[in-house]
C-alpha cells in the first residue's frame, strides 16, 4: 500500500511541475522496471536506469542502468550489472522515426560464492544501434546490443512499447531476446526475459 | 571538415578498441561437452572426505560398517531418525558436485540395501539429481519472491515397499512429478545394484536409462531403454545426492539404508559393480 502511495506521489508530483512535453531527447529520463519470464521459469529482476538529455553541442546523451538479480526490491545479495552507455542520436528533435547508436560497458558483479557454480565478476564492451518511433500515443524503441566477450559474442534485441500515463510519465513493456554464443565450441543459447515498468521524465 | 571527421573516426576506433580490451569476461552460458570427472567411493578407506554433507549428525547418520557389505570390507550405513532435519528438510544425504554438467553423458552406479526393519511407507529419495540456480546469469537460491523451488528433475524414490524412478519437468512446481518406471515390491535385506546412464540437457534430447540388478527398468521405446525427457532446468547442470531425503514428511521410525560401490564415470564398464 505504501509503495502504491509513493508511486502515485511520483506521478502527480512530476505531472504538475512540468508544463512542457517531455521526451527521451530533451529530458532526464528515469526508468524503473520489474519482472522476468525466463525461458523456462520465472526469475525476478529489477532495473533502474537514468539517462541525461541531449548535450547542448552534440547529439549525445549518457545513461546508466543498474540491474539487480533475484529480487523485485532492488537490493540483491546475488548479482548486479552496472551498464554505463553513451549514445549518439541522429536527430535533435523528436520525430516519428529516428535512429541512435551507442557504446557502453556492461560490468557484471557476481556476489554468490558457491562451489557448484562458476560465476565471476567481469566487464564487457557493447555497441548498440536503436530505432525509435511513435505511432499516435504509443512509442517504441528497438535497440540491438552486441556484447563482446573474451570467448564469444552476444546479441540482445529489446523491443519496448511505452504508453504515456501523464505528460511526464509512461508505462512500458519490454522483451529482451538474447542470443549468446561461444566462438570455439559453437555453443549457443537463446534467452528471453520480459519486463514491465515506468518512465519518468524530468 | 574532412580532417575533423577523420580525427573523429580515429578517436572512435581507439575507443572501440579500448572497449573490446575491457571485455575480460566469458560469455555467460555453460559450455557443452565438458569432460566427465570420475568419482569412486567404495568406503574401503573408511573415509567420507570426498563428499559434501547434508547430514544433521555425521556420528549417527553416516557411519562406516563392516556388515553388510557389497564388496570389500566396508559399506556406508545411512540412518535417518524422525527428527533429523537439516537444510530445509528431513534428510541425511551425501553430495557429489560437478558430475551432471550440461550436454554430458554420464554413468552412475551404486549398490543399496534396505534394512529389514525399514517400516515407514512415506516417500524417501535414495538418490536425486538436484537442479542449481543459473549462477553465471546472476541467479541464486533465494530470490525474492521465491518463484521456484521444486522437486528434483530426476530421483530414485523408495515408497511403500516400491522403488520408483521419478522425474519433474516443471521447475515451478512440485505437483507435476511423474513416474518413469516402478519396481512394485523391492526385496528388503539384500543388495540391489543400480546403474544410471544419463545424458544431461535442457531440451528433450536428454535421456535416462536405468538398470536394476542387471535388468532395465526404464520402458522400452522401440529401439532401446532410453527415456527421453529434459532433465536440466538450466545449463548450470545438476548435482548428485544419495542417502535418505523425506522433504517435509516426518516419519515415525528410524530408517536405515546401506550403500556401497558408488561410482561415477563416462562408460558403463567404469562404474559396473
Amino acid at each position: 500500500m505504501r509503495k502504491s502511495f509513493v508511486f502515485l506521489f511520483f506521478i502527480v508530483q512530476f505531472q504538475s511541475v512540468f508544463a512542457q512535453d517531455k521526451n527521451d531527447l530533451n529530458s532526464t529520463l528515469f526508468s524503473v522496471d520489474f519482472g522476468s519470464m525466463r525461458n523456462r521459469y520465472l526469475y525476478p529482476f529489477t532495473n533502474l536506469r537514468c539517462s541525461s538529455p541531449l548535450l547542448n553541442k552534440v547529439n549525445v546523451k549518457f545513461a546508466l542502468r543498474v540491474r539487480s538479480y533475484g529480487t523485485l526490491f532492488f537490493y540483491s545479495e546475488s548479482a548486479y550489472d552496472f551498464t554505463p552507455q553513451a549514445e549518439y542520436f541522429f536527430t535533435r528533435t523528436h520525430k516519428a522515426f529516428y535512429f541512435s547508436a551507442g557504446l557502453g560497458v556492461d560490468a557484471r558483479l557476481r556476489l554468490v560464492r558457491d562451489e557448484r557454480g562458476s560465476a565471476v565478476s567481469s566487464a564487457e564492451a557493447f555497441v548498440s544501434v536503436s530505432a525509435h518511433g511513435s505511432v499516435r500515443k504509443i512509442k517504441f524503441t528497438l535497440p540491438l546490443w552486441t556484447r563482446f566477450y573474451s570467448d564469444g559474442i552476444a546479441f540482445a534485441l529489446s523491443p519496448e512499447l511505452s504508453y504515456p500515463l501523464t505528460k511526464n510519465s509512461a508505462v512500458f513493456f519490454r522483451q529482451e531476446i538474447s542470443y549468446l554464443t561461444v566462438y570455439k565450441r559453437s555453443a549457443a543459447e537463446w534467452r528471453s526475459d520480459n519486463f514491465i515498468g515506468a518512465h519518468f521524465y524530468f | 571538415m574532412q580532417y575533423s571527421i577523420n580525427r573523429f573516426v580515429v578517436k572512435l576506433l581507439f575507443f572501440v578498441f579500448g572497449l573490446v580490451l575491457l571485455s575480460c569476461g566469458k560469455v555467460p552460458t555453460s559450455e557443452p561437452n565438458a569432460a566427465v570427472e570420475s568419482f569412486s567411493a567404495d568406503f574401503e578407506n573408511a573415509s567420507l572426505a570426498n563428499f559434501h554433507f547434508l547430514v544433521p549428525d555425521t556420528a549417527f547418520n553416516t557411519t562406516i560398517v563392516t556388515s553388510p557389505v557389497r564388496k570389500g570390507k566396508y559399506a556406508l550405513k545411512n540412518s535417518l531418525r524422525p527428527d533429523d532435519f537439516t537444510n530445509n528438510g528431513y534428510r541425511a544425504e551425501l553430495a557429489v558436485y560437478d558430475c551432471a554438467k550440461y550436454n554430458t553423458e554420464v554413468y552412475y552406479a551404486f549398490s543399496f540395501w534396505i534394512d529389514t526393519a525399514y517400516a515407514d511407507p512415506a516417500y524417501n529419495l535414495l538418490c536425486q539429481w538436484q537442479d542449481l540456480p543459473y549462477y553465471i546469469q546472476g541467479e541464486w537460491w533465494g530470490p525474492t519472491p521465491l518463484l521456484r523451488g521444486s522437486s528434483p528433475p530426476l530421483a530414485l524414490v523408495y515408497a511403500d515397499g516400491a522403488l520408483d524412478l521419478k522425474m519433474n519437468e516443471n521447475p515451478r512446481s512440485n505437483q507435476e512429478v511423474f513416474t518413469v518406471s516402478s519396481v512394485p515390491a523391492l526385496e528388503q535385506g539384500k543388495w540391489h545394484d543400480v546403474i544410471f546412464h544419463c545424458y544431461w540437457s535442457d531440451d528433450n534430447s536428454a535421456f535416462v536409462e536405468v538398470k536394476l540388478n542387471g535388468e532395465f527398468i526404464t520402458p522400452f521405446n522401440g529401439n532401446d531403454y532410453k527415456y527421453y525427457k529434459r532433465n536440466l532446468f538450466n545449463r548450470t547442470g545438476n548435482y548428485f545426492k544419495f542417502g535418505q531425503y523425506r522433504g517435509k514428511e516426518k516419519t515415525k521410525h528410524t530408517n536405515i539404508v546401506y550403500f556401497d560401490e558408488l561410482k561415477i564415470g563416462s562408460t558403463y564398464n567404469a562404474v559396473a559393480p
